[in-house]
């Protein structure tokens, strides 16, 4: 792994800064606990599923589990959504440049080239910015399919109140979105973004930079070059937050 | 003197004859406080008989079981009371229904299960009272197949065993579609939480009896039962389930969801937009990693694991048909 290798020369940048990476943890533990006490729900027929159950302690056990994960998520959501606010008051609003994660025509030409790069018709990738197309996909995945799930549940966490108020097909809409996105979700997060930090053969056995944050030299510059270039080259008075505090470089050390 | 002695034991027999005959046509009031006088002949294992129609009656009443039911308490003759001596008419007893005065009582005030029948007898399930459906359940179908069993439903079983007695007809299929039941209704309830509930060991759910009760289920367009439209707020508010439940809550079908999907077509849309965008996504994310992996190893990697696995398997067939051929030759030739 990357970050136990005690090279002398080996630099490395911030990717993810602390307040991110929490957003993160909160997302990633509390998506976990969720699938793992949803999924038997969805599929009851399968046997060994029921095994989550038993080890909780029961069904109910279990419910209070589900709602506790979701409430870390929703909390977590939130925060997510204050700080994208957060970021564009501090560019004043200029979304391109205050949220990274906005998709540009230049994704979709990202895209493009990469699939005739995978068919061998080019011979190189093109140059990524900081993030590429593949996360921002992921990014919006969760940004569609959270919402669904957080809606959803709610309504189908307080049936009574909700149906009372909403239309009459809203539990019925709810509980057939629930299931479903859920399982889509789940499917998404395993397939794909497990195959980008787990099971990718340059990442095997795992990216950690959801851990430490930091991305090496090498990293940054085979796989997000145009980031590393406009570290390198931008002022210390760049006002985007991300980018200032991406900037420590710390030669030699490999301490976290 | 010997005419005289003839005479006395002549008066003497007929005396005697007379009291063995008078003592047999003499029959026994049975009283009061008789159970156990009953019992010492039908408490007997096997008491049965053969009946005009060729049928084995079974007369053996289980002490034990009748003591602990809820007709325990209660006298031979409450429910038999055309058998008031010993021997009594074998026929005498047959008359006894669920409805019959059994001259109970119950917290010290007479109690009978008239309404009970009154209210069974015009449910959907009624007809079997009045012998026109051999299919329909009767009052013993669900309480233990005699009254001499009778347990108290609610206190003795639990949910899923109160869910089989409905689901051991309401699942046979040819048997729904004779009678004209829907044949989805318990596989589309075994999609509701109230089944998973149950599934997954918690009791505090809905079955059947809970939302179309247990003897009065009557179909939705009646305007009594109590899964109608105008009577849905009432059942589903019920003080330990969902209380403050309006209409609209009411309205949603998630405890039989496959009908209203086959009803309302947002539901249906709303199903297919989530297959399309499942198996959408999960194929174009498939395809990109089959892309970049194939790309950081080369097709011909791929390709040649294929070529190899190919090349084992067609090794392995060729050992196998082998091996039979040899098999073969050696059954015949030796």
């Amino acid at each position: 792994m990357k970050e136990n290798k005690q090279k002398e020369n080996q630099e490395y940048f911030v990717r993810l800064n602390l307040f991110q990476r929490i957003q993160h943890w909160m997302l990633l533990g509390s998506f976990i606990l969720l699938a793992v006490t949803g999924l038997p729900m969805r599929f009851p027929d399968v046997r060994w599923l029921g095994f989550v159950y038993r080890l909780v302690g029961g069904l109910e056990v279990a419910r209070t589990i589900h709602r506790i994960a979701a409430v870390i998520m929703i909390v977590g959501g939130l925060i997510h959504l204050g700080y994208i606010l957060y970021l564009l008051k501090k560019n004043n609003f200029k979304i391109l440049k205050a949220w990274p994660m906005i998709p540009t025509w230049k994704d979709a030409v990202d895209w493009w080239k990469t699939s005739l790069y995978y068919f061998g018709l080019r011979d190189s990738l093109p140059q990524y910015d900081r993030f590429n197309f593949r996360e921002k996909f992921d990014y919006f995945a969760v940004f569609w399919g959270l919402p669904v799930m957080m809606l959803s549940g709610l309504v189908l966490w307080f049936p009574v109140f909700f149906g009372n108020h909403l239309p009459n097909l809203a539990i019925d809409i709810a509980y057939i979105a629930h299931s479903d996105e859920a399982i889509l979700a789940i499917s998404a997060i395993v397939l794909w973004h497990f195959y980008n930090v787990h099971y990718d053969p340059d990442k095997f056995p795992m990216s950690w930079i959801w851990w430490h944050g930091k991305i090496s030299k090498e990293e940054i510059k085979k796989e997000h070059p145009l980031e590393y270039q406009r570290l390198i080259l931008s002022d210390i008075a760049d006002n985007s937050i991300s980018n200032k505090q991406s900037l420590e470089i710390n030669p030699k050390q490999n301490k976290r | 003197m010997q005419k005289v002695i003839t005479l006395i034991f002549f008066f003497l027999t007929l005396l005697v004859s007379a009291s063995a005959g008078i003592y047999q046509a003499q029959k026994f009031p049975l009283g009061v406080d008789n159970t156990q006088r009953c019992l010492r002949c039908h408490g007997m294992h096997n008491f049965t008989y053969v009946d005009s129609s060729k049928t084995l009656v079974n007369l053996t009443v289980d002490s034990t079981i009748f003591f602990s039911s809820v007709h325990g308490k209660l006298q031979c003759q409450s429910c038999h009371p055309g058998i008031t001596e010993y021997p009594h008419n074998l026929l005498a007893a047959g008359k006894t229904t669920c409805a019959s005065e059994c001259h109970a009582t119950k917290e010290g005030k007479p109690y009978d299960h008239k309404t009970v029948y009154e209210t069974f007898l015009h449910s959907v399930h009624g007809k079997s009272l009045t012998g026109k459906d051999p299919d329909a359940p009767t009052c013993l179908t669900c309480h233990g197949g005699s009254a001499h069993v009778v347990q108290p439903v609610k206190k003795v079983m639990k949910v899923d065993e109160k869910m089989a007695l409905c689901v051991s007809c309401h699942s046979n299929r040819e048997m729904m579609v004779k009678h004209k039941v829907d044949p989805n209704a318990v596989s589309s309830y075994e999609r509701s939480f109230h089944w998973k509930a149950i599934h997954y060991g918690y009791d505090k759910t809905a079955v059947c009896e809970n939302c179309h009760t247990s003897h009065s289920v009557l179909p939705p367009e009646n305007p009594y039962s109590t899964v109608n439209t105008a009577n849905l707020e009432k059942t589903c508010g019920q003080t330990n389930c969902h209380p403050g439940a309006k209409m609209n809550f009411a309205m949603s079908n998630a405890n039989h969801l496959e009908f209203m999907v086959e009803k309302k077509p947002v539901l249906r849309y709303e199903e297919k937009f989530f297959y399309v965008l499942t198996d959408g996504t999960l194929m174009m994310l498939a395809v990109g990693i089959v892309l970049d992996v194939q790309r950081k190893f080369g097709w011909i990697f791929l390709i040649k694991r294929l070529f190899v696995w190919l090349d084992r398997k067609t090794d392995q067939l060729g050992n196998m048909i082998v091996k039979v051929l040899k098999f073969i030759k050696k059954v015949l030739v030796d």
